[in-house]
C-alpha cells in the first residue's frame, strides 16, 4: 500500500470519526443523564396560604391507602434495566398488623412467600432465583411502599415549583415521600435520606372496592444502577 | 431452578401424557396417545388466599414431544414446545412478548423428562415414585429430597377408560396446592404443526 493510499484512508477515517463523534457524545450524554439522580424538589407550604386547601389535600392523600384487612392479587411484569425480566402472579395480604406476600408463576408454583410482622421478616419459601436475603428485603420494601402509607409524622401539604399539589411525608430515617393525586390516579416519589429519588410509583385507573379507592394498574420504577420496573395489573381485590 | 422447571412441565405433561401409562400401571390395556386437546381450569389454593385464584386455558399435545400450554386468564401466556425448543410468551398490550429467564435455559432437561413418559411407564420415571390407589387415583412422590422440598406429591385422577385425565393436583405443602381440572378432552385428532410454533 502506497503512502498516498494510507493518507487517503486516514482522511476517510478522520472524516468518519468527525461525523460520528457528535452522535457518540450525545449518546454518552443521554446515558449519563439516565444515571443522574433526581433530587428532592423544593416545596412551598400551603398552610400559611390556604388552610382549607391544605386540609382537603391531606384528606385526599390519606384516602390513597386502603384501611383494614385486604387481599390483592396482581399480575406483575418485572423488567430489569438490561431488558430481561419475567411475569409472575403476586398475592398481598394486609391486616393492619401483618403484611404477607407470595409470588408464583403463571402456572401456579409458589416461588416466594414471606410475612412481615412487627418489623420482623419471616421467609417461609424462597426458590432460586428468589432465595437471596436482599431480594426478600427489597420485595417487602416495595410492597410496603405500594400499599402502606409512608412512615413518619403527619404529612405536610405544599406546592412544587411546577404548581403541583403535594403531600410530603418525612420518615425518622430521613426518607421523604411526595404524593401527588389527581382524578386519574396518584404518583409517589420516594427520596432516600441523601434526597435522591430511589422509587417512583404511579397508580392508575382507580376503581371503588368496598367504598375504597383501589388502582387497577401500578408501576414501580426503581432508580439507580440496579434499576428495574414492576408493572402490576389488578386481578382481584377483596376486603377481608 | 432446573428442578422447578421440571416440576412445572411435569405438572403440564402429566395432564395429557400419562393416561396411557397410568392405565398401564393400573393393569389395564394402555391407550395409545398420539395427540390430546383439552381445556382446563386451574385452582390455586394457599393458606393466605380467601378464595382460590382461578385460571383457565387449553392444552394441546402431539406425540412425540410437541406442546402448546396456553393460559387464557388471568394472565394470557403461551408455552410452546416443538422440535426440542421451548419458549414462553406473555401477552402485553395486545402483543405476545417472549420471556427469557425463569429457567427457560433448562428446557432440554424438561424435554427428556416428557419424552421419558412417552417411552416408558409411570413407575419407570426417574423423578417420581408412583402408587396406584382405588378409584383411578395415582399418587406420585418425588424420589429426590431436593424436589420434595418444592413439591410434596402429585395426584392424578383418571377419567374412566377414555385415556384422558380428569384432574392433576400438585401439592407444595399441606394447604398449598394447584389443581388442574380437565374438560372437553379430544384424543388422537390431527393437529396443525403451526399450533406449536407460534403463540
Amino acid at each position: 500500500m502506497s503512502i498516498k493510499q494510507r493518507l487517503g484512508e486516514k482522511t476517510i477515517l478522520r472524516g468518519t470519526l468527525k461525523s460520528v463523534l457528535p452522535f457518540l457524545f450525545l449518546l454518552l450524554l443521554a446515558a449519563c443523564s439516565t444515571l443522574q439522580p433526581v433530587h428532592l424538589p423544593d416545596l412551598t407550604a400551603l398552610d400559611a396560604v390556604d388552610d382549607h386547601q391544605a386540609g382537603q389535600l391531606l384528606q385526599r392523600c390519606s384516602k390513597n391507602f386502603v384501611t383494614g384487612s385486604w387481599q390483592f392479587v396482581h399480575s406483575i411484569a418485572f423488567k430489569r434495566g438490561d431488558g430481561g425480566g419475567a411475569t409472575v402472579i403476586g398475592v398481598t395480604v394486609l391486616d393492619g398488623q401483618k403484611l404477607h406476600c407470595a409470588l408464583m408463576t403463571v402456572e401456579g408454583l409458589v416461588l416466594f412467600e414471606a410475612e412481615l410482622a412487627q418489623e420482623k421478616l419471616t421467609v417461609s419459601r424462597a426458590l432460586p432465583p428468589f432465595d437471596k436475603p436482599e431480594f426478600a428485603r427489597g420485595l417487602i420494601r416495595d410492597v410496603q411502599a405500594i400499599f402502606l402509607p409512608p412512615a413518619g409524622e403527619e404529612p405536610k401539604a405544599g406546592r412544587l415549583a411546577g404548581g403541583e399539589l403535594v403531600c410530603r411525608y418525612q420518615a425518622d430515617n430521613g426518607q421523604i415521600t411526595d404524593l401527588l393525586i389527581d382524578e386519574k390516579g396518584s404518583r409517589m416519589n420516594i427520596y432516600d435520606p441523601d434526597l435522591n429519588r430511589s422509587r417512583s410509583i404511579v397508580a392508575g385507573s382507580p376503581i371503588t372496592v368496598a367504598a375504597e379507592r383501589v388502582p387497577e394498574t401500578l408501576e414501580l420504577t426503581a432508580s439507580g444502577l440496579s434499576a428495574y420496573t414492576l408493572t402490576m395489573t389488578l386481578i382481584s381485590a377483596d376486603k377481608i | 431452578m432446573r428442578s422447578l422447571v421440571v416440576v412445572l412441565f411435569l405438572a403440564a405433561g402429566l395432564g395429557f401424557l400419562s393416561p396411557a401409562r397410568a392405565q398401564d400401571v393400573a393393569g389395564q390395556p394402555p391407550v395409545r396417545v398420539d395427540s390430546v386437546q383439552a381445556e382446563f381450569t386451574q385452582e390455586k389454593h394457599l393458606p393466605i388466599l380467601v378464595r382460590p385464584i382461578i385460571s383457565r386455558g387449553t392444552f394441546v399435545f402431539q406425540a412425540p414431544a410437541s406442546l402448546r400450554w396456553e393460559y387464557l386468564s388471568p394472565v394470557h401466556s403461551v408455552l410452546l414446545m416443538d422440535d426440542g425448543r421451548t419458549r414462553k410468551f406473555i401477552e402485553r398490550n395486545d402483543q405476545f412478548v417472549e420471556e427469557q429467564g425463569m429457567g427457560m435455559d433448562s428446557m432440554a432437561i424438561v424435554l427428556q423428562e416428557i419424552t421419558g413418559w412417552l417411552d416408558g411407564h409411570i413407575t419407570d420415571t426417574p423423578t417420581f415414585k408412583a402408587k396406584v390407589q382405588e378409584g383411578g387415583l395415582i399418587v406420585l412422590t418425588p424420589k429426590e429430597a431436593a424436589l420434595a422440598r418444592i413439591i410434596s406429591r402429585i395426584e392424578l385422577r383418571l377419567a374412566g377408560q377414555s385415556g384422558l385425565m380428569e384432574s392433576v393436583t400438585l401439592y407444595e405443602g399441606p394447604d398449598s396446592l394447584t389443581k388442574l381440572i380437565f374438560s372437553h378432552g379430544v384424543l388422537n385428532e390431527k393437529i396443525p404443526a403451526a399450533t406449536f410454533m407460534k403463540p
